[in-house]
């Protein structure tokens, strides 16, 4: 395996709301190494966001604060606890070690200021290229996310572009300094599938090349099965499975993961098939249940449930936060009461 | 909740029978700009489309943004008013009647909205909201009715009195067929219905609506842009491009044996979780053109990777290609 990128070691985020304390992220710990593309999924809500915008150091403060935890960046033998440093600190280190693609390029674009602008910004701020240069460098840059005539484009604002090329555009800025990781949330959601498979190929070409590690957050099973290496299932704030996509697509072990998986409709002789969908709903995060955050909606819940899971390995990286995976755990149903 | 299931394969062979809607040429146009002595250019959105809806089935619409497929929706329940066609449900044309003349017909047609923040009044309680078609109609025992609606659509009977900002957004879908239900509909439009909610909560509509289908022997014409779901819940599938038909079949024609390069694209390109089932990928060049300037000849040329010289000059038209299967492809 080659070096981390990015280590995050018991990550908690916390909301300070008239209603209470929101736990949106609850002790996540994960790292990505070089070349890697690695995807977090889960559905809204379940702090998947956060965990992108906390260790970009992004989440707005107050009402939000990083309670714990520490998110290492490890560049040329050196590793820096990105929740240590101050802001300018930050901004020396975003854009330049450490991007992020959003999911919607209309807003995360600057509407006022041409392309050429936005792309050769960064180039200029971290690396003190000349104007020249910096343009010549855009160019490159379009030209690598396959925007046509990309030398004429640089003058023409986010509004002349379609929603497709906006995010391609959107990709060449993150890129634009050869950062060392790329984190990008739900970057196709916004895009029509035939556009959204384009764009997949790219950073997936991207990351190939330049051996940029890459992030994916996404809700959407399919595009991490396209795109990532390993992947980790998040819910209720927590990271509850993680492994390779074979291991994690083939061999899903947590109740959570096996019903996501059952929800979609799947493409081919089953796809009329009845789905099975997951009962109820994801907890309110201010007071998540005790024990295993699933087990109100689990349908192999026992009575152990009631106590905090450990990590269970299952060979390899793939790891499980599920009773159930521990050997020599009775499976005896829980009481319905204690379900409820 | 409802789990049982009809028989899980797609039927093959064409239906038989009188269609329970059949739509002719239907066109949508919108006039767009324009002003003081300055002509208006005029936007396509729906340009010439015809399928038929059989009783008790399924009629998938599916399509990328732009394709006309929410105004064709809204255009068939005569939301829009039609530019040009038929629209013919059980032996009326609706595209004809006045909104008088309309008014019967309308309780046989309901219609279940993409967004369940925006769709539901959200000064009405759910109970209003669930009985005000039922009072439009002047239906008697409505409180009885309304019980029983929420009960069948898996929601509490005592919800009656809540607003519709106390609930998730799968619990409004379910107000929202619910109230969609409420007049025994013969066909129900689903607009996008479970676009906006999660994986987990999708597969408990979709369940639902299937439920429901078999219970009341109801017609869907289902509209949604993930190919996977529409392909779950519809015996057959019609798939749209700026603003026109380009294939119809069966749904296992459609997944299986499609035709038309654009359905291969869109099949090829559908994001689902299932690593074994590498397929052939098909990167299409490009976006969707502008409806407002649709491109001449097939629409589809600019994009597709076997367009040659006729596909730029000559639109094709829908022909069979198989049974029950017609595709508009110079090639398919």
């Amino acid at each position: 395996m080659p070096e981390p990128v990015l280590e995050v070691r018991d990550l908690k985020t916390q909301f300070f709301t008239r209603d209470g304390v929101v736990k949106a992220v609850d002790g996540v710990s994960f790292a990505v190494h070089r070349g890697e593309a690695v995807g977090l999924v889960g559905e809204s809500g379940c702090g998947k966001s956060m965990t992108s915008l906390s260790v970009m150091r992004l989440i707005p403060q107050p009402p939000g604060k990083i309670v714990a935890g520490e998110v290492l960046l490890h560049d040329e033998g050196t590793a820096q606890d990105l929740l240590k440093l101050d802001e300018s600190e930050m901004q020396h280190i975003r854009g330049r070690l450490l991007s992020m693609i959003f999911q919607d390029p209309m807003t995360s674009l600057n509407p006022v200021l041409t392309i050429g602008f936005q792309l050769t910004e960064p180039l200029k701020i971290h690396f003190n290229m000349s104007e020249d240069d910096a343009r010549k460098r855009a160019v490159e840059l379009l030209q690598q996310v396959g925007i046509p005539a990309a030398a004429e484009r640089l003058n023409d604002y986010p509004h002349q572009f379609s929603g497709g090329m906006r995010q391609r555009v959107m990709v060449a800025i993150a890129l634009a300094c050869n950062p060392k990781m790329l984190i990008a949330d739900e970057p196709t959601t916004a895009l029509d599938v035939t556009v959204q498979a384009q764009l997949l190929d790219l950073i997936k070409e991207l990351n190939r090349e330049t051996g940029t590690a890459v992030l994916i957050i996404t809700h959407d099973l399919g595009v991490v099965a396209d795109l990532c290496d390993r992947v980790m299932v998040m819910y209720a704030g927590q990271i509850i499975e993680s492994g390779t996509g074979d291991e994690i697509f083939d061999h899903p072990q947590h109740p959570y993961t096996v019903g996501l998986m059952q929800s979609v409709p799947r493409l081919g002789p089953t796809v009329r098939d009845p789905l099975v969908p997951i009962e109820g709903m994801p907890p309110d995060l201010i007071a998540p249940p005790a024990g295993c955050r699933f087990r109100p909606r689990c349908p192999r819940a026992i009575a152990k449930c009631i106590e905090p899971p450990p990590r269970v390995f299952l060979g390899g990286e793939h790891y499980s936060s599920c009773w159930l995976a521990v050997e020599g755990v009775e499976d005896e149903p829980a009481l319905a009461g204690e379900r409820a | 909740m409802t789990q049982q299931t009809r028989d899980a394969r797609p039927t093959e062979a064409p239906p038989s029978g009188d269609p329970i809607l059949r739509v002719q040429g239907l066109k949508k146009h919108f006039p767009v700009g324009g002003g003081f002595l300055r002509k208006a250019s005029i936007l396509k959105a729906v340009d010439g489309v015809s399928f038929d809806v059989y009783p008790g089935e399924t009629f998938g619409l599916v399509g990328e943004s732009g394709c006309g497929k929410s105004t064709l929706a809204q255009t068939i329940v005569r939301l829009y008013e039609p530019t040009a066609g038929t629209i013919n449900f059980n032996g009326n044309d609706l595209s004809a009647l006045s909104a008088s003349r309309l008014r019967p017909h309308r309780r046989e047609i309901q219609m279940i909205f993409q967004d369940p923040y925006s769709s539901l009044d959200p000064r009405m309680t759910v109970g209003g909201i669930v009985e005000e078609p039922l009072r439009n109609y002047g239906e008697p025992d409505r409180r009885e009715r309304v019980r029983e609606l929420l009960l069948q659509v898996g929601l509490n009977a005592y919800f009656v009195n809540r607003y519709p900002h106390e609930f998730s957004g799968g619990q409004r879908q379910r107000i929202g067929i619910a109230r969609a239900i409420a007049l025994n509909p013969k066909l129900v439009v689903c607009d996008e219905p479970v676009s906006a909610l999660d994986v987990s909560i999708q597969a408990q509509v979709l369940n639902l609506l299937r439920g429901l289908q078999q219970e009341k022997g109801l017609t869907y014409l289902f509209i949604a842009h993930n190919l996977a779901v529409v392909a779950h819940i519809s015996d057959r599938i019609g798939v749209m491009y700026l603003g026109k038909m380009v294939e119809v079949g069966s749904t296992k024609a459609i997944t299986t044996d499609p035709r038309h390069p654009y359905t291969k694209a869109l099949l090829s390109a559908a994001p689902i979780p299932q690593r074994h089932l590498r397929r052939e990928r098909i990167i299409l060049r490009g976006e969707v053109p502008s409806p407002l300037n649709p491109p001449t000849g097939c629409r589809f040329h600019p994009r597709c990777p076997i367009a040659a010289d006729r596909c730029t000059q000559e639109e094709p038209e829908l022909r069979v290609v198989g049974p029950g299967q017609t595709a508009a492809c110079h090639f398919a």
